[in-house]
């Protein structure tokens, strides 16, 4: 017992220590500049693809030269995809799909495993949906720099991009209250904080207060619950208000373009692709690709 | 005839039920784990490994939690819990092994939790072990709080009554550690079930702390004795003779248990509490404690005066011929873990059972108590003595050497008495010899 108890004190000593250490260096370098803080990578992602892009018509030619792992472009169903930093995140392992790249992709997407061929899941569908460039024969459109400021280091947001991104790139959206009612569900949870509208959808499985706590304000104004820990309990600390920029879309009532919420989500798909991000609670987007 | 058989049953019973102790603390500790289940399907809770870390983190503090109320409450020294464990000195075994194993479980809480924190970022983990939030740091203040007092446990030997406050501080860290649990909402916090299952346990835990931590003088029933002599026996063993104060209220107790004695307003020794083996027979009016001068308190006990004021709890324990089935025993003593025999063969009656002794030290000055061992052989036709001097033997006290002496050893029961690697040699080498585990009998007395 003796034993037992000394290697568990040493074990949570030597976890604690080195997840201190290396958070506090890390930290510490990015306020000095040091590292370029993964956010601003994250807010990089495809957008700034897409902006370099700009104007370049989608033909098949087009398609076809971005054919190899690090520069892969998928046709599926018409519609082109830059799938270059999901590669190797794909469950179905990379070399499913690195044959596919600058090619269509149509078929090999709809029947996966090649024994007993299978479409891909939902999810799948959702999560391809983040990667949308462009129609085929469609130039593509710049993406729009949405006006929120750079979010501080925290934790990265993560969508279930429901579809959103399937509309043209400088759509706009109002965030109204009706708008944010719409998002009231654990995958997809839109909240009024203090007049300013944030997607919390990938912030569920972190919740120190658990997913329940937050659920129950989806889609509404959650300022009063967010105040008072659900009501009864203390304010939240600073550290979670820090916290709240990384999930923000604008303020209520304000017209923001769709590819500014899309950002919150590229920015995730940029940490899963970093691979800082691996999946939560209510997660499982990729499980079945 | 009717009554003796009574009596059988009464001792089955009794050797059934002390098997249930244990593992029921067990399933009280983890019934959490049952209600976390139900609550969601296990599949989902196991999904993504950002899932599965938070699963782990939220279980092991729930199990940790309610095991940690568990060994609380196994510290209240209740008579009740002792057919359950088969004496009190093993309800501390149970406390000590639940307490280790609480705290490990509470231990890695935190870290899976962090860990699931690491998975995208460093610091956000580093944030949250570092956390300023109150309810956090209920935890962390229940776990850093809890080590340091356990490491007096378990690593440094502190005087034993530095180290009785260090143990019962932990009454503080257990405040916090429900604070924590109380106010930190997650997951679990909205199942009710779950939330009353784990206020009922705390609740209990709180009462078991107020009776015997914080109250225990107005709760618990203490005997009135004063000491009468002390009598030294060798250089290091002596008895201490104690009278109840009023011999209306004198303790009864079943011969080979023991008790908790505080002595009071004494300027030799402080009024810490400490257990003894009786060695004085039933029916003698006066309480005789026998005890080896192994520690310090112990050094300066043999020079306490006539007249002390002596609180006594018990009896406690459940290692006695009486409670065991077969006539024919075989007792094996070594060195001082005479004690509970002296107080056996003292309260023999004609015909009651057969038993033969074996009472193995270095040489006969360590034998304490042989004349009076002898005088009750003398006495009675059904018990033997057989001193072991190990010196003139030229080795230890053997299975061999006693299935040989004594004969049929497999339908004899079997009482061991005696410093803790004695006791388990001796156990192995009876196991070796085809006597069946639930006929060996021990006194594990190790209340740290």
């Amino acid at each position: 017992m003796k034993k037992i108890v000394g290697a568990a004190i040493l074990i949570f000593w030597a976890i604690a220590t080195a997840i201190i250490t290396a958070g506090l260096v890390l930290y510490g370098g990015q306020q000095m500049g040091y590292f370029k803080p993964q956010d601003q990578r994250g807010a990089s992602g495809i957008t700034e693809e897409q902006n370099r892009l700009a104007g370049v018509t989608l033909t098949l030619d087009e398609v076809a030269k971005h054919n190899k792992d690090t520069d892969c472009w998928l046709l599926i169903s018409g519609k082109v995809y830059d799938v270059s930093n999901y590669v190797y995140m794909h469950l179905g392992d990379a070399k499913t799909i690195i044959p596919t790249c600058g090619k269509d992709a149509t078929k090999d997407y709809e029947t996966k495993d090649k024994t007993i061929p299978k479409d891909h899941s939902q999810q799948a569908y959702a999560l391809l949906a983040n990667y949308y460039i462009g129609d085929l024969n469609q130039a593509i459109q710049p993406a729009v720099v949405p006006p929120s400021s750079v979010p501080p280091a925290g934790f990265p947001s993560q969508t279930q991009g429901t579809g959103s991104s399937e509309q043209a790139p400088s759509a706009t959206v109002l965030l109204s209250l009706d708008e944010v009612a719409g998002h009231s569900s654990q995958s997809d949870c839109w909240m009024v904080i203090g007049g300013k509208v944030y997607n919390l959808t990938s912030y569920f499985a972190f919740h120190p207060g658990g997913t329940n706590t937050i659920l129950t304000s989806c889609g509404k104004d959650g300022s009063a619950a967010y105040q008072t820990k659900g009501g009864g309990g203390s304010p939240h600390s600073s550290y979670a208000q820090s916290l709240l920029p990384t999930f923000y879309l604008g303020d209520i009532n304000q017209t923001t373009s769709v590819s500014s919420v899309q950002k919150v989500q590229d920015k995730v798909q940029q940490d899963i692709q970093s691979g800082k991000l691996q999946g939560g609670a209510d997660d499982d987007e990729y499980e079945d690709d | 005839m009717g009554s003796e058989n009574d009596g059988i049953i009464i001792r089955m019973i009794y050797s059934v039920k002390n098997k249930f102790g244990f593992p029921l603390a067990l399933v009280f500790s983890f019934i959490p784990a049952v209600f976390w289940v139900i609550m969601m399907p296990v599949s989902a809770r196991f999904l993504s490994p950002v899932a599965f870390l938070t699963s782990l983190g939220q279980l092991f503090g729930l199990i940790g939690m309610a095991m940690f109320c568990v060994t609380i409450v196994l510290n209240t020294r209740l008579k009740y819990f002792e057919d359950w464990f088969g004496g009190m000195n093993r309800v501390y075994i149970a406390h000590h092994m639940l307490g280790a194993i609480a705290f490990v479980l509470l231990l890695f809480h935190p870290l899976f939790l962090a860990i699931k924190y690491v998975l995208f970022s460093v610091v956000s983990a580093a944030f949250f072990l570092l956390s300023s939030d109150i309810i956090i740091l209920f935890g962390t203040g229940a776990l850093l709080s809890m080590m340091l007092f356990l490491v007096f446990t378990f690593f440094i030997k502190l005087p034993y009554q530095w180290w009785r406050l260090t143990h019962q501080l932990m009454a503080a860290s257990f405040f916090l550690a429900c604070l924590h649990v109380y106010f930190i909402s997650s997951d679990i916090s909205s199942s009710v079930l779950l939330r009353a299952y784990i206020f009922f346990l705390i609740v209990v835990a709180f009462v078991a702390v107020g009776y015997r931590v914080l109250f225990h003088g107005f709760f618990v029933k203490r005997y009135a004795y004063s000491v009468e002599r002390v009598v030294m026996m060798n250089a290091n063993v002596f008895e201490i003779t104690l009278v109840p104060k009023d011999p209306a209220h004198r303790m009864k107790y079943i011969p080979g248990q023991f008790v908790f004695m505080a002595l009071k307003g004494s300027a030799v020794v402080s009024s810490e509490v400490h257990p003894f083996s009786i060695s004085s027979g039933e029916d003698e009016a006066a309480l005789v404690l026998t005890i080896k001068n192994l520690g310090d308190y112990t050094a300066r006990l043999k020079d306490i005066v006539p007249g002390t004021h002596a609180l006594i709890e018990g009896p406690f324990g459940r290692f006695s011929y009486r409670r065991y089935p077969h006539a024919r025993q075989i007792w094996i003593a070594g060195g001082i873990g005479i004690t509970p025999f002296l107080s056996m063969a003292k309260s023999l009656k004609e015909n009651d059972i057969f038993a033969d002794l074996y009472y193995s030290v270095n040489d006969q000055t360590e034998a304490v108590g042989l004349s009076d061992l002898m005088r009750v052989a003398g006495q009675n036709k059904n018990f033997k003595v057989i001193p072991f001097y190990a010196k003139e033997r030229g080795g230890f006290l053997t299975g061999a050497y006693i299935a040989e002496t004594s004969k049929d050893i497999k339908n004899k029961e079997i009482f061991l008495c005696g410093p803790p690697p004695f006791m388990l040699a001796m156990k192995k080498q009876f196991m070796a010899l085809g006597v069946a585990k639930k006929q060996i009998h021990s006194e594990e007395f190790n209340l740290l």
